[in-house]
């Protein structure tokens, strides 16, 4: 499969500031800035109107807080583990003196830049594949707006958006043959998240495949050495004994992660398990379905080894027992894209003459049209609703002094996370909160993280001698805080 | 433009083109000659623009500083006065001088920036340069008036005995940022005002309603969070109201704001040069 190199004369390129700003060289850029901007806007809106339907954001900026200010081990209090044990994410290490220099704005920015830059690798994947600068363009264009790319761009901070620039740039390496810089960025990748080693291991299977036989094996035993040094040796020492992440995922295939990679080796028809869940199926539909028909409306190939690494990130997620993780808007599916645009890219440019036209603008309408209604329907269950009194919330919220324990909902914890203790009102049930604690509640206004029984039992619990109200709930705002020590009950009746 | 002839990279048999290209420091060391006889051509013009708009005027260069001190006195009189704005703890007019001084450097320069191209076509047809410096240069030389215009700043700092804080120098970073905004800007319109002359007008309309919805004669932290969130996307918006609050608080209100800011900086950068890389060979045709 190697190019040759034939005698024609060569062609000197004169290097000057003018062939830097060459627009075919600006444009890539110009997408991925636009991206950015775009993304750092509706993620900053989101967090500044008080809208958040997760709590990686209030997650990740205490688990960076807690890096800078206490060491690697501190304890999360949303995870009762150190932040490093969700997902080994060690380029938190890096990133928590950022974060202490910039802030959250930085997280936002960084993240959408990181996603954004895809754009300019699935250009150079084109070229390399052969397709014209058009259909890489559209290529570019379809993975800024595929699902998991957008959905994990506007749901908080995940650090797992660092991986993709990484991946992409493995993976031109990789088509390139430049080794040492792919054996490089291969181990930045274990840096990244836990997962990555499922895709390494894919990739490895694939030079397999492509004839690079010692390339792909190394690649497949670096991947076994990071699982076993992920599973038996960090974790070991991170979680001492904690399995709850494992537990709140896997649980179904096993107690623990050695378990369940040996219950899936000797019994592998468990890989399967998911066929029976209509869910599974309409996780693979929207994940693949539009890419492949691309492929196929084209009249190309539709498999390459390129398939393999994608694959084996949605087989992990299909294993697993939490329903979030089989959502294609979820982060947990990232790791895919790359290699699923590029196997895209191998399908549609593997010619040895240019693709048709009729053919190809059918293969592009199809899959526009498909996103859009991807989209649509993504912005449409996306929650937009900000708190009814924007102003208010903010002031209340400056009120808490910092460093004192709070109890409050998902949307507003990124804004009260820089501390060693914030729990959400589920995990305040059955907790006694020491004194000084603050409990911040906005009672009607709730994002599917809280459930109404919940608050009110909360509530319900917050009156009487030991806890001072700061702000009375039926303007809206509850504000409480705690004079002494008071345990607040998981289960209904009686009086505090 | 597609790689037309010859078969795909990945096709057996294929020829990647062949270029020689002249190693990494090489390479930089020929670009960064070029950088400099760019950025002495953007000198000369500026310089030139600066003296060419005060020759045969009375007052020169005095009217960089006339110009926003008379401004600043209405609109101390009319919202200060009038309509009571708040601004403290700094007096109503050092607050709407600030916020001038680094407004007008924006408008005055994006106003230059139209008209860069079409006011020097005579030299287009007689030399070959990079078209870009033309609005380049408009906008440093304008930069050279913000220049003076903070000198007048300081010096009514100094009369009314506001105190600055440590942080006023960090204010150089996001001077940065604003004049990579404005350049971008000004290649935007200096191109498109090739084609359509109406963008001058157009230009015109949209400085004042830019200057309205920017921070330059209210504070931002007097409206609703959810007003303010909005406001805030402005990026002039953030710009001026984080340059006068290093300068008058000693800190940042909205630190996040600032790397929303620096993306869209980036984009209309690019953007901007983008647009003129793509439209510069038409300039011979239409002019």
């Amino acid at each position: 499969m190697g190019l040759s190199v034939s005698s024609r004369p060569l062609e000197v390129e004169e290097p000057s500031l003018g062939s830097l700003l060459a627009p075919d060289r600006l444009e890539g850029w110009v997408w991925v800035m636009a991206y950015t901007a775009v993304m750092t806007m509706l993620s900053l809106l989101r967090y500044r109107l008080w809208i958040a339907t997760g709590f990686d954001l209030g997650l990740y900026e205490q688990g960076l807080w807690l890096i800078l200010h206490h060491g690697i081990l501190a304890a999360s209090s949303f995870t009762g583990a150190p932040i490093l044990a969700r997902g080994a994410s060690y380029i938190l290490l890096l990133l928590s003196p950022l974060y202490g220099l910039f802030g959250l704005g930085f997280l936002l920015a960084i993240q959408a830049f990181a996603l954004g830059t895809g754009y300019l690798f699935l250009q150079r994947i084109g070229y390399l594949a052969g397709l014209t600068r058009g259909t890489s363009r559209l290529l570019g264009v379809a993975y800024l707006a595929f699902p998991t790319v957008v959905g994990t761009n506007l749901f908080d901070f995940h650090p797992d958006t660092l991986g993709i620039p990484i991946l992409f740039g493995i993976i031109v390496l990789m088509l390139e043959e430049r080794w040492v810089g792919y054996g490089i960025l291969s181990l930045l990748a274990f840096l990244v998240k836990d997962t990555m080693v499922v895709v390494l291991f894919g990739l490895g299977l694939t030079l397999v495949i492509r004839r690079r036989p010692l390339a792909g094996l190394l690649t497949m035993a670096g991947a076994v050495v990071g699982v076993y040094v992920d599973v038996f040796v960090l974790a070991h020492g991170l979680l001492h004994g904690n399995l709850s992440q494992w537990t709140a995922s896997y649980a179904n295939l096993g107690p623990s992660p050695q378990a369940g990679i040996r219950g899936l080796v000797t019994h592998p028809w468990r890989l399967f398990l998911w066929v029976r869940d209509p869910r599974a199926w309409e996780y693979l539909v929207i994940m693949l379905a539009p890419l492949g028909a691309g492929i196929v409306l084209a009249g190309r190939r539709l498999f390459s080894p390129w398939w393999i690494p994608a694959l084996m990130v949605l087989e992990i997620d299909l294993l697993s027992k939490d329903p979030a993780l089989t959502d294609p808007f979820h982060e947990a599916s990232l790791f895919a894209v790359p290699a699923l645009f590029t196997a895209v890219a191998w399908g549609m440019g593997r010619s040895g003459n240019r693709p048709g036209a009729a053919p190809l603008k059918r293969a592009w309408m199809g899959l526009a049209l498909v996103f859009l209604l991807v989209t649509a329907y993504q912005v449409h269950r996306t929650d937009w609703h900000p708190v009814a009194n924007v102003t208010a919330l903010s002031a209340a919220a400056k009120l808490v002094p910092a460093r004192v324990p709070v109890v409050t909902q998902n949307f507003i914890e990124p804004h009260l996370s820089n501390r060693r203790r914030v729990w959400l009102p589920s995990q305040a049930l059955g907790r006694t909160l020491p004194r000084g604690t603050y409990v911040l509640l906005v009672p009607d206004h709730r994002t599917g993280m809280t459930r109404a029984a919940t608050l009110a039992r909360l509530e319900a619990q917050l009156s009487g001698p030991r806890v001072q109200r700061i702000m009375d709930p039926a303007g809206g705002i509850g504000m409480y805080r705690i004079l002494r020590p008071l345990k607040i009950r998981a289960s209904k009746g009686g009086t505090p | 433009m597609d790689r037309a002839e010859g078969l795909a990279p990945s096709a057996p048999g294929a020829e990647l083109p062949l270029k020689a290209h002249a190693g990494v420091l090489p390479r930089a060391r020929r670009r960064l000659q070029s950088l400099g006889n760019w950025l002495e051509l953007i000198r000369n013009l500026a310089v030139r623009d600066v003296e060419t708009r005060y020759k045969h005027s009375l007052l020169g260069l005095y009217w960089t500083i006339i110009n926003p001190l008379v401004t600043a006195a209405i609109f101390g009189f009319v919202f200060g006065v009038i309509f009571h704005a708040s601004s403290k703890p700094i007096p109503y007019v050092v607050f709407v001088l600030c916020n001038l001084t680094f407004w007008n450097f924006f408008a005055n320069a994006i106003m230059s920036a139209t008209a860069s191209v079409t006011g020097n076509s005579s030299l287009l047809a007689k030399i070959y340069f990079p078209r870009v410096v033309l609005p380049t240069a408009a906008v440093l030389a304008r930069f050279i008036d913000f220049g003076f215009s903070l000198l007048v700043l300081g010096i009514i700092i100094l009369i009314y005995h506001v105190g600055i804080y440590m942080t006023a120098p960090a204010v150089v970073g996001l001077l940065v940022i604003q004049l990579a905004f404005t350049l971008g800007f000004g290649y935007v319109v200096a191109a498109l005002n090739v084609l359509y002359r109406d963008v001058t007008q157009l230009v015109g309309l949209l400085m004042m309603v830019w200057m309205y919805v920017s921070p330059v004669m209210y504070r931002i932290d007097g409206v609703s969070s959810a007003i303010q969130s909005l406001l805030l996307l402005n990026p002039m918006g953030v710009l001026i109201e984080s340059e006068r609050n290093l300068i008058f608080r000693g800190r940042l209100l909205y630190p996040e704001y600032i790397w929303l800011a620096l993306a869209m900086t980036a984009f209309v950068f690019l953007a901007g040069l983008l647009l003129f890389k793509k439209i510069e060979p038409l300039f011979a045709e239409v002019m």
